[in-house]
């Protein structure tokens, strides 16, 4: 939702609110405390699932009351969402194997019963199920109650926020813009030898900035995002400098030089190359596709043996959990080891916790490489580093990426030469861009992904990777190569 | 829910505030998706107050998403017109209310029984189309949406408007192969008979045919023909070029290159074949049609380009306020107007070798910049050899420009969310790379 390509396309014109679903300038969706508790919806479940069970072979109830707040602030004023949802959903499946479910808004008593009537084929009691010990995991990282947080307090904070954007902005900047986003959810899973609660917080931050540069906007922008909260999720005094940078470098006259090049991949473009090129087709609902390239590559090499990367959905992740919205507690899985393509994954996640179950990679994680971003610049004779990405597209069938990115900056023996090139573009398929790897750093970035406008349609992953150091073709966006 | 529409909007009666709306969307939902079937019921209530606060213009959003088990409507409203002192913003004057707009979205064929199960029967029949095509499923996902949907609204000099209305929708999303090759089919529409299965299903099985024997498309510069699927690909495809333009509030700042009363791009009144585009949130069966904006605003048909001239603007209630203008429920449906030669005749290599594209991997467009950048899925290039079938390649260029000066075939369809040519044609600006 917060989408740069979003901001850019109105540049100067609340973009951010907008993205933020601050529409107006005003606020939405706030709700009144929900009276209900845990304990209170595990009871409705189990009772559901019991009933249930007598006429289902296999019986599942799942729930979530999730909660968001997001404030904002640019030119045209600042705006703030509380946002509040409920559902549930009751999964069963017959004896020829169908899968029905039903799901309601109505996270009550009567809603659950209305639910559980319209699956019933028999009357009469429930089966006597049992259930296990109910199980609440542990809340990673909350050091404030977000919902116990007055309007006024968040405002100050992107208040706060856009003060320190404003510090290191110039009168070149045109638009400005600070966020904060909160997501708290409490999701509930109760099935025969299940009975799990477990509470997701999830943080992220961000600013914007956008200056002109001829014709054409030059946008800087920062974001962190991770589990727990409010607090943890924080930019430094760096994360805004290189924002600013971003804004307002000045462009060197011309267009990149089309052809092969030696780029240095800043950990933004890493993750996104990784959540386009790897994540999306590393699932089991991708692989049903006869000609998904992914699928011919499996057991192969397709990176440089330097190269592991492993589905970690902790829930110490932004993207993670302590179980998916199947039940199943999260594991670690290899997607890439050691260069070589591993299976896909089937972790059931749903729009919102509680909608239709897409299989997902919660958390990505590239194991780093062992020298500094610095000495891995160092290294490079000739090359680019490619900053800024707006957008990676990538065709399932070639495995063909293509990475739309807002600036390359020169390297030449190992330092920069102050030539930075507007609008440029990174292709190759995964494979080569992969197997061309040369190098990654030892230090990691986090980058957090929420996508969907309110909760029910929200889904939350996160990656975290290197920089790295490939060859690809790089191309000015507007034509003239590769 | 617990709480209704009418409760909330006989506490924001009571209120003195220079502004408010409330909607209430009752959704039923069905889905049949491979191993699945699915049926979800949901209630949507939102409310908007706007206070003037000498300061500036307050507003208050509330929005109840499901049941949360409340029924005090004066808190609820007591929340929106609190959080409304909070966030204020440059006033602006209120437009007055206006009469709904008369449109027709509802299928009645959709409107009895469960979704799920009219959903299935959907899915059943895009399956056996596929099969009987020699392209079976891989997967597929047919959702079938119903909604009712109230809204009422109270403006300047307390005049208040209350409509309702019902509307259907339908998503299909679906992947067929045929041997080692899948295609995919993705359609939007409003009632069962636009889905035009089995016709889609024997265009996507000719492309099929084509990437059998489709080489790389060689890079260069060519006369280009987008059929509607590429033209209008994912919604706007190529379009948004027009609809990022006419943003009121770009516009307003000198942000946009779109000058109302000023051609689109150089020459874009003199062409042979000037553009004449509308949106069109009235068109029956349109994607994004409705009586009126969730905010009670109307939505009406206004000109965005007539005959290669910049014209209207989407206007919400802040945007029309400011420029005093009637709210047009801002850009919805696009209608094209039509060309003057068939289609099959804009694929004739007259000066040179003509690209046809049938269908786009992927399409993104920078909104400030014009430009477009595309992945050519399905293509086939016509030159003195014949017809080969191409694919892969990069399209680029500038949008708008291709637009203004682009010929248009006389044959019309609907594809996303544009009611326009079945196919147009660019006879320069736009390049491909490899």
């Amino acid at each position: 939702v917060h989408d740069r390509r979003e901001i850019l396309a109105a540049a100067g014109a609340s973009a951010l609110l907008a993205a933020l679903g601050c529409r107006g300038g005003g606020a939405k969706r706030v709700e009144r405390p929900t009276p209900i508790t845990g304990e209170d919806v595990r009871a409705w479940l189990r009772r559901a699932v019991a009933e249930l069970m007598t006429d289902y072979a296999s019986v599942a109830a799942h729930a979530v009351s999730s909660r968001r707040i997001a404030a904002g602030i640019d030119l045209r004023g600042r705006g703030l969402v509380r946002d509040r949802h409920a559902a549930v959903a009751l999964r069963v499946v017959d004896r020829s194997g169908a899968i029905v479910e039903r799901a309601s808004g109505e996270l009550t008593p009567d809603g659950v019963a209305k639910l559980v009537a319209s699956l019933r084929r028999s009357h009469g009691p429930g089966a006597a199920v049992r259930f296990g010990t109910p199980a609440r995991d542990r809340t990673i990282g909350v050091d404030r109650e977000p919902e116990g947080i007055p309007d006024s307090t968040w405002l100050r904070m992107v208040d706060d926020l856009d003060a320190r954007v404003a510090a290191v902005s110039t009168s070149r900047v045109v638009y400005r813009g600070a966020w904060i986003d909160r997501d708290d959810a409490t999701v509930w899973h109760v099935a025969p030898g299940v009975d799990r609660e477990q509470r997701l917080i999830r943080g992220r931050i961000g600013v914007v900035m956008v200056t002109w540069s001829g014709n054409h906007p030059m946008i800087g922008a920062a974001d962190r995002g991770t589990a727990g909260g409010p607090d943890p999720a924080a930019l430094s005094d760096a994360d805004l400098e290189h924002a600013a940078r971003g804004a307002l470098e000045l462009v060197t006259p011309g267009a990149v030089p089309a052809g092969p090049a030696v780029v240095v991949l800043t950990p933004p473009v890493v993750a996104r190359l990784a959540d386009a090129g790897l994540a999306a087709m590393m699932t089991s609902t991708a692989w049903t596709r006869p000609d998904l390239a992914a699928r011919a590559h499996a057991g192969k090499a397709i990176a440089a043996t330097s190269v592991t990367m492993t589905a970690d959905p902790s829930p110490t992740r932004y993207g993670g959990y302590h179980f998916d919205d199947g039940g199943v507690a999260g594991a670690r899985a290899p997607i890439v080891e050691a260069g070589v393509l591993r299976a896909p994954i089937a972790a059931a996640v749903r729009d919102g916790h509680a909608g239709v179950a897409r299989p997902q990679i919660g958390h990505l994680t590239w194991s780093p490489g062992t020298i500094s971003e610095t000495a891995l610049m160092g290294g490079v004779a000739d090359g680019w580093v490619i900053d800024g990405v707006r957008a990676v597209r990538v065709d399932p069938v070639t495995w063909r990426v293509t990475i739309d990115a807002a600036r390359a900056r020169r390297i030449h023996k190992g330092n920069p030469t102050g030539h930075v090139h507007a609008d440029v573009e990174v292709s190759g398929t995964v494979p080569a861009l992969l197997g061309a790897i040369t190098g990654a750093s030892s230090n990691t970035d986090v980058i957090a992904i929420r996508d969907g406008d309110g909760l029910a349609d929200a889904r939350w992953r996160s990656l975290e990777v290197p920089w790295i150091v490939t060859r690809a073709d790089l191309a000015p966006r507007a034509g003239g190569g590769g | 829910v617990t709480i209704n529409l009418d409760m909330l909007v006989r506490e924001l009666r009571r209120r003195d505030v220079l502004a408010w709306s409330a909607i209430q969307r009752t959704i039923h939902r069905g889905v049949a998706r491979d191993d699945l079937r699915r049926i979800d019921d949901a209630v949507r209530i939102g409310i908007v107050v706007h206070r003037d606060l000498g300061r500036g213009r307050g507003i208050g959003d509330v929005e109840l998403d499901g049941d949360h088990g409340t029924d005090d409507a004066a808190a609820v409203v007591d929340e929106a017109f609190d959080r409304a002192a909070q966030v204020v913003g440059p006033p602006w004057p209120t437009p007055a209310p206006a009469a709904p707009a008369r449109v027709e979205i509802e299928d009645a064929s959709l409107t009895s029984g469960p979704a799920d199960d009219i959903a299935m029967r959907i899915r059943g029949e895009l399956a056996r189309h596929a099969a009987t095509a020699g392209a079976p499923i891989a997967t597929a996902d047919v959702a079938v949406e119903r909604q009712a949907a109230r809204v009422v609204s109270r403006g300047i000099a307390d005049r208040e408007l209350a409509v309702q209305w019902r509307e259907t929708a339908i998503a299909v999303r679906a992947t067929l192969a045929r041997g080692a090759r899948s295609i995919d089919l993705a359609v939007d529409a409003r009632r069962a008979g636009d889905l035009a299965l089995a016709s889609r299903i024997r265009q996507l099985v000719a492309q099929l045919d084509d990437l059998d024997s489709a080489v790389a498309t060689p890079p260069g510069r060519y006369a280009v023909v987008l059929h509607a699927a590429a033209h209008s690909h994912g919604g706007f495809g190529v379009w948004q070029a027009i609809v990022g333009e006419a943003d009121a509030a770009r516009v307003r700042q000198g942000l946009a290159r779109y000058k109302p009363g000023k051609p689109i791009a150089p020459d874009a009144a003199t062409v042979a074949e000037p553009l004449t585009v509308s949106s069109d949130g009235t068109l029956a069966w349109g994607l994004r049609s409705a009586p009126v904006g969730d905010r009670g605003e109307p939505v009406r048909k206004f000109v965005l380009v007539d005959r290669g001239i910049a014209r209207g603007v989407g206007l919400d209630m802040r945007e029309a306020g400011l420029a005093r203008a009637e709210p047009n429920g801002g850009v919805r449906d696009l209608v094209v107007e039509r060309g003057r030669v068939g289609a099959d005749e804009l694929v004739r290599p007259t000066t040179g070798p003509v690209l046809e594209v049938s269908r786009l991997s992927w399409l993104d467009l920078d909104p400030p910049t014009g430009l477009v950048v595309a992945r050519i899925a399905v293509g086939a290039i016509h030159d003195e050899r014949g017809r080969r079938a191409v694919t892969g390649g990069t399209l680029r260029g500038d949008a708008l420009m291709a637009l203004a000066s682009a010929q248009r075939s006389r044959e019309l369809t609907t594809e996303g969310l544009v009611h326009g040519p079945v196919a147009i044609r660019i006879d320069s600006g736009l390049v491909v790379t490899s």
